[in-house]
C-alpha cells in the first residue's frame, strides 16, 4: 500500500498521510470475495468426496434432462457431467481460477461445451441445441466456461507439439520435468549443469516455435 | 544468452534484480519477445504441473464413478405389472404376511437385540483429509499436515489439538470442523461434537445433510436409538444422505 503525506495547514502543519486514490481501487477489488460457490470449484480440486457427491446429486437430473431434450442419452449425461467436472478440474488445478457466478449456470455451460464437442465428433449431424432457460449471470457462466475451454484446448496443443518434438528433445523435457533440481538432471545425464541448461532451453523454445506457429495459436493466444 | 536461455533464466529466478528488470522492458518493447515468453511460460507452468494434475484427474474420476455406481443401485426398479390368478394371489399374500409377522418377531423369536456400537462402527465413516497446498501460508501447511497425518490414521486424539488451533483462526471452514466433529464423535467427547456440528457455518453450508446424519451416528453411538431414529426421519429425500439413513433406519427397526 503507497501512501501520500501532506502537511495541512489547517490542521496545524500537521503530517497527514492516506492511502493513494489508485491503489485504495486495487485494494477493494483485491478484497472482493470470490462467489460463494467457490467451494465446489475447491471441492473438485481436493477431491472431495462428500462434495463431489453433492455436486452430482444437485445437478445431475437437470443436466439429464437437458441432454435427453438434445439427442442424448443417460449415459450420454453421465459421460458428459464427468468429463465437463474434469475439464473444470484441470483449469482449477492449474491455479488463479476463481468463480464468479453460481456454479450450477458455469456446470451447465461446461456440460453444454462438451456436448457440442460429442455432437461434432460424432456422426450425428443436424441437432440443433436448446437453450436453458432460468439461469441468471448466463454470459458470466458462458465466459468463464469459454476460459475452461480455452485452457483446454492450450492444455492439447502443447500436448500435440511435445509429440512433434523429436525424441531425444522429449525425454531430455521428460527428465527435467520429474527431477528435482537441474544439478541432479545433469547427474542423471552424465552431462554438465551448463549442458543440460542449454538443451533444456533448446527444447522448450523449439516447443515455443511450433505452438506459435501453428494454426491454433492466433485464437488461442491472442486477445 | 540467447532469447530461450534468457526466458529459462528469468522463469527459474536465476537473474539478479537489475537484469530481471531489464528484461521486463525488453518485453514490454519488443512483442515478439513478449509473445515467446507467454507461450515459454505457459508450456513450463503446464509441464510442470501435469503429473499432478493427471494424477488429481485419476482420483477425481474415480470419485464420479463410484457416484455414479452408487445413484444407480440405489434406484429402484420400475415393478412390471403381470396379471396373476386368484388363488395363486391369496397363497402368496398369505405368505408375504406371514414373513413379515415373522421379521417383526423376529427380535423377540430369537431375542435379537440391536447393538447400537456395531452398527455405529459398520456406519460411521469419513473420509481422508487431502491437504491442499495452494495459496496457504507454510504455517498453515504444516498445521494442516500434523492433521491430515493424524486424522488419516485414526489417531484422532492427537488430530484435535491440531484441529483447535487451525478452527480458531480458521472459524468458517466448514470442511475441517467437520473432520473435527467426526474425531470428537469417535473419543467420546459427544457434546463438543454436537456443538460443532449445529455451528451455524455447517447449517449454512453443503455440509448441511452430512452433518444431520452425523448428528444421528452421534446419538446412536451414545445408546439413544430412539434419538438417532428421529433425527434420521428427518433427512429429506432430496438428501445424498437418504439412503444410508433409510438403511440404518431399517437396521435400528425404526
Amino acid at each position: 500500500m503507497i501512501f501520500v503525506c501532506t502537511t495541512k495547514e489547517k490542521s496545524g502543519n500537521r503530517k497527514y498521510c492516506y492511502p493513494e486514490p489508485e491503489n485504495i481501487f486495487a485494494l477493494l477489488s483485491k478484497h472482493k470475495m470470490a462467489h460463494p460457490d467457490q467451494i465446489f470449484i475447491e471441492a473438485l480440486v481436493t477431491n472431495d468426496t462428500v462434495m463431489v457427491n453433492k455436486i452430482y446429486h444437485d445437478h445431475i437430473g437437470k443436466i439429464r434432462g437437458w441432454i435427453l431434450n438434445n439427442g442424448g442419452d443417460a449415459n450420454d449425461a453421465d459421460d458428459v457431467f464427468q468429463e465437463a467436472l474434469v475439464s473444470i478440474y484441470r483449469r482449477a488445478a492449474a491455479g488463479n481460477f476463481e468463480l464468479t457466478c453460481p456454479f450450477e449456470a458455469f456446470l451447465f455451460m461446461a456440460c453444454r461445451n462438451k456436448w457440442i464437442n460429442m455432437l461434432q465428433k460424432s456422426s450425428r449431424k443436424g441437432v440443433t441445441l436448446t437453450d436453458f432457460t432460468g439461469y441468471t449471470n448466463a454470459n458470466v457462466a458462458a465466459a468463464q466456461s469459454d476460459d475452461v475451454k480455452q485452457y483446454e484446448a492450450k492444455e492439447q496443443l502443447f500436448k500435440t507439439k511435445l509429440a512433434a518434438l523429436g525424441n531425444a528433445c522429449r525425454e531430455l523435457l521428460t527428465i527435467c520435468y520429474t527431477t528435482k533440481s537441474m544439478e541432479e538432471v545433469a547427474e542423471k545425464l552424465g552431462f554438465s549443469y551448463a549442458y543440460v541448461r542449454k538443451k533444456k532451453s533448446e527444447c522448450m523454445g523449439k516447443l515455443t516455435e511450433l505452438v506459435r506457429n501453428s494454426a491454433e495459436y492466433q485464437q488461442l493466444y491472442l486477445p | 544468452m540467447n532469447t530461450y536461455e534468457q526466458i529459462e533464466a528469468y522463469l527459474q529466478g536465476e537473474m539478479t534484480e537489475g537484469e530481471r528488470l531489464q528484461f521486463e522492458e525488453q518485453m514490454q518493447a519488443e512483442p515478439e519477445l513478449k509473445a515467446d515468453f507467454e507461450v515459454y511460460s505457459a508450456a513450463n507452468s503446464y509441464l510442470q504441473n501435469d503429473s499432478i494434475i493427471t494424477a488429481g484427474e485419476a482420483d477425481l474420476r474415480k470419485t464420479l464413478a463410484e457416484t455414479i455406481s452408487e445413484q444407480k443401485a440405489s434406484k429402484t426398479g420400475t415393478a412390471k405389472l403381470v396379471p396373476v390368478k386368484r388363488g395363486w394371489l391369496y397363497a402368496t399374500t398369505a405368505a408375504a404376511a406371514a414373513v413379515a409377522l415373522f421379521m417383526l418377531l423376529r427380535p423377540i423369536l430369537f431375542n435379537q437385540a440391536i447393538d447400537p456400537q456395531n452398527l455405529y462402527s459398520q456406519y460411521a465413516i469419513t473420509d481422508s483429509l487431502a491437504v491442499t497446498t495452494r495459496g496457504n501460508s507454510v504455517e498453515t501447511d504444516s498445521i494442516l499436515r500434523i492433521v491430515s497425518t493424524n486424522f488419516n490414521s485414526k489417531n484422532y486424539t492427537a488430530a484435535i489439538p491440531a484441529l483447535d488451533f487451525y478452527l480458531l483462526k480458521n472459524n468458517g471452514d466448514t470442511k475441517y470442523r467437520m473432520a473435527r466433529a467426526f474425531a470428537l464423535m469417535e473419543t467420546g467427547k459427544y457434546n463438543e461434537a454436537k456443538a460443532d456440528l449445529l455451528h451455524p457455518s455447517i447449517a449454512a453450508s453443503a455440509y448441511n445433510d452430512e452433518a444431520t446424519w452425523y448428528r444421528a451416528l452421534l446419538l446412536l453411538k451414545q445408546e439413544d436409538v430412539k434419538g438417532c431414529s428421529d433425527i434420521l426421519k428427518t433427512i429429506p429425500r432430496d438428501a445424498a444422505t437418504y439412503s444410508k439413513a433409510q438403511q440404518l433406519l431399517s437396521d435400528i427397526g425404526g
